[in-house]
């Protein structure tokens, strides 16, 4: 716990990557922390010292195909877990919301899926994979994150799922079905973009940020190869 | 001759560009003496493909390449000989590996990635001269190695009896097959043809064998081009250790430029082979995002590039080049300096010069691509599709 305290605090907090203001990922889960992980992968390092936590609790499984709900950042550690099992990488698509395992997968009933992503917020796409991977008859290993900040106990998912940072009471997601949200009450709603200009801490407290679970047309198909 | 190209880190299962044994050794064994018998005998040669090697520690050395070779001594695998080729000097733990061999009492027979050779754990450097003497000579007395070798005729006894003890010597001298095989490796030209036709070919037997390329299709491209054949590489790089190697393959041309950033555009392709290529040459990765009002690229995430920073560039295909010219704009918007363009393959039939910066491709491809006016798809009146290609802010 303390070498991971430290290594949260260099990855993490040294590279900015905490967002500190009003993040809304679904109608009901609101949190006043969003965790950026590009400004983390910005630096290659980082990504081996994470790489090689997340692969270790799995290290015995003969994993076949590794899925990621993400198709950024959880999609590149996705490719390095994949890289030690000598599996495939499939990420899955979203179309109008909806969480597409990918067109072109074959999932056999011989395969041994494990799901990878950056972090688990909600836990929504993973739930569907998870679904998606049973219907295929598929045998699924377990999930493995670096971060988790579910507000909901993780033995729900019903397989293993391993986590390098519990964050789920440090930047916890509120439940708004459940609980009150301090930021709803006290800042309203202000649109203001991830990547926009650094503002000053006060300004940032003033942000809303709608992280998209649903979203715009231009992210429906997702590019597979920049021909231009 | 025949020479079989055997990359061993594809069946390596922990780490991959790095070999270090574990408990993967005795894995591994079973893999190459299954490629030894698959050689033919009495010439074969199994040419081990160290271009994607990173590091080679001693354990790996110890716990692997020693019993295979000890085994080929004993004769076990058969007449059969094994070559490390494209090995690069800086990569090795040249000093620990030389002893491990000496003490061992085996040679290894290498060739570098810039040309020439290297045997690891000769007794000293003029130990290729002696194995190529011995070989053409009907008879390998001390006296005529000195000669040869220009050195005395006790260090020459010393040095055959040393070379005498080995099967590369033994069995081979002054047969007619001779030093043939080796001569042909020796030559650097013959070997860059061999490794470097093996990976394109891969790539495009790949691209193929996935079914990457979509016939068929009427696209309209960011830069007003339509496309009638549209590449989809992710489907090549699905498979992750494929990915790395294209990544180390790519980076390896630029590891002499001391690259700082790796700017790229933030699609899921580029964000892999960029942190592959970051991992390499201890590089950043600067993945830049599509400006909501301007056609122009601004780095995700709030990341600044700083002024002077040796920037490469990446994009895992080039078209018509209009990614790459925005990802200039942006460099030289943000003061860095582009030592080089890196793309997997090049679609432009070389059209497209960026003669300035040095461009490092891994294949080429030749698509049916017509410049607006002149589609005839569009003349049929078939409806074209845009294809999205840049993630927008």
């Amino acid at each position: 716990m303390e070498t991971n305290h430290i290594l949260f605090r260099t990855l993490f907090l040294d590279n900015e990557a905490i967002r500190d203001g009003h993040f809304v990922f679904t109608q009901w889960f609101h949190s006043r922390f969003l965790i950026d992980f590009g400004r983390v992968l910005h630096d290659t390092r980082s990504s081996n010292k994470l790489l090689a936590k997340m692969f270790e609790p799995f290290r015995g499984e003969s994993v076949t195909k590794v899925i990621t709900p993400n198709i950024t950042e959880g999609y590149v550690l996705a490719h390095g877990v994949a890289k030690k099992f000598n599996a495939k990488v499939y990420r899955a698509d979203r179309r109008e919301g909806i969480i597409y395992t990918p067109t072109d997968l074959e999932i056999s009933t011989r395969d041994k899926v494990l799901l990878v992503d950056d972090g688990i917020n909600t836990g929504n796409s993973m739930r569907q994979l998870l679904s998606d991977i049973a219907k295929a008859g598929a045998t699924c290993c377990g999930i493995t994150v670096c971060i988790s900040r579910c507000p909901f106990p993780l033995s729900d998912f019903g397989v293993r799922v391993e986590t390098i940072f519990d964050l789920s009471t440090t930047y916890p997601i509120v439940n708004t079905q459940v609980d009150n949200c301090d930021q709803c009450a006290t800042l309203g709603i202000v649109a203001a973009r991830l990547d926009s200009e650094p503002l000053e801490k006060e300004k940032e407290r003033l942000m809303f940020m709608k992280v998209r679970l649903k979203p715009t047309s231009a992210y429906a198909e997702w590019p597979s190869s920049t021909v231009d | 001759m025949t020479a079989t190209l055997y990359d061993m880190t594809m069946d390596l299962k922990d780490e991959y560009t790095s070999l270090v044994s574990r408990v993967l050794g005795e894995q591994l064994q079973v893999t190459l003496y299954s490629k030894l018998s698959a050689c033919p005998s009495d010439d074969g040669v199994l040419l081990l493909d160290f271009s994607v090697v990173t590091s080679v520690h001693e354990s790996f050395v110890d716990e692997f390449l020693v019993p295979v070779l000890k085994s080929l001594e004993r004769g076990e695998a058969g007449d059969k000989y094994i070559v490390g080729v494209n090995v690069d000097q800086e990569r090795l733990n040249l000093k620990g590996i030389d002893d491990l061999m000496q003490r061992n009492n085996l040679l290894f027979l290498t060739f570098l990635k810039d040309g020439g050779t290297l045997l690891l754990g000769s007794p000293n450097r003029q130990s290729i001269e002696a194995i190529e003497f011995v070989h053409k000579s009907e008879k390998e007395t001390a006296a005529h190695l000195a000669v040869q070798l220009n050195v005395a005729e006790s260090e020459a006894q010393s040095i055959l009896s040393f070379l005498g003890k080995h099967r590369v010597i033994r069995e081979r001298h002054a047969q007619d097959v001779g030093l043939d095989f080796f001569q042909a490796l020796l030559d650097s030209s013959e070997r860059t043809r061999l490794l470097k036709h093996s990976f394109q070919e891969e790539l495009l037997e790949r691209i193929d064998r996935q079914r990457a390329i979509e016939r068929n299709a009427h696209y309209q491209l960011p830069s007003g081009y339509h496309a009638e054949e549209f590449l989809h590489l992710s489907r090549v790089l699905d498979d992750a250790r494929f990915s790395a190697r294209i990544a180390v393959f790519l980076a390896d041309a630029f590891k002499n430029d001391e690259i700082d950033v790796i700017l790229t555009v933030k699609t899921p392709n580029n964000l892999v082979l960029a942190q592959g290529i970051g991992d390499y040459l201890d590089a950043k990765v600067v993945p830049a995002i599509l400006d909501q009002v301007e056609a122009r690229l601004v780095p995700a995430s709030n990341i600044r590039l700083k002024q002077g920073d040796r920037a490469l560039i990446l994009v895992d295909v080039i078209g018509t080049g209009w990614v790459v010219n925005l990802l200039l704009a942006l460099a030289s918007n943000g003061g860095a300096n582009v030592e080089g363009i890196a793309a997997v393959v090049d679609l432009s039939e070389a059209k497209v010069g960026f003669t300035l910066t040095k461009t490092v491709t891994a294949a080429s491809l030749t698509l049916k691509m017509y410049s607006p006016g002149e589609c005839p798809l569009c003349a049929q009146k078939i409806p074209w599709i845009p294809a999205r290609i840049l993630p927008r802010a």
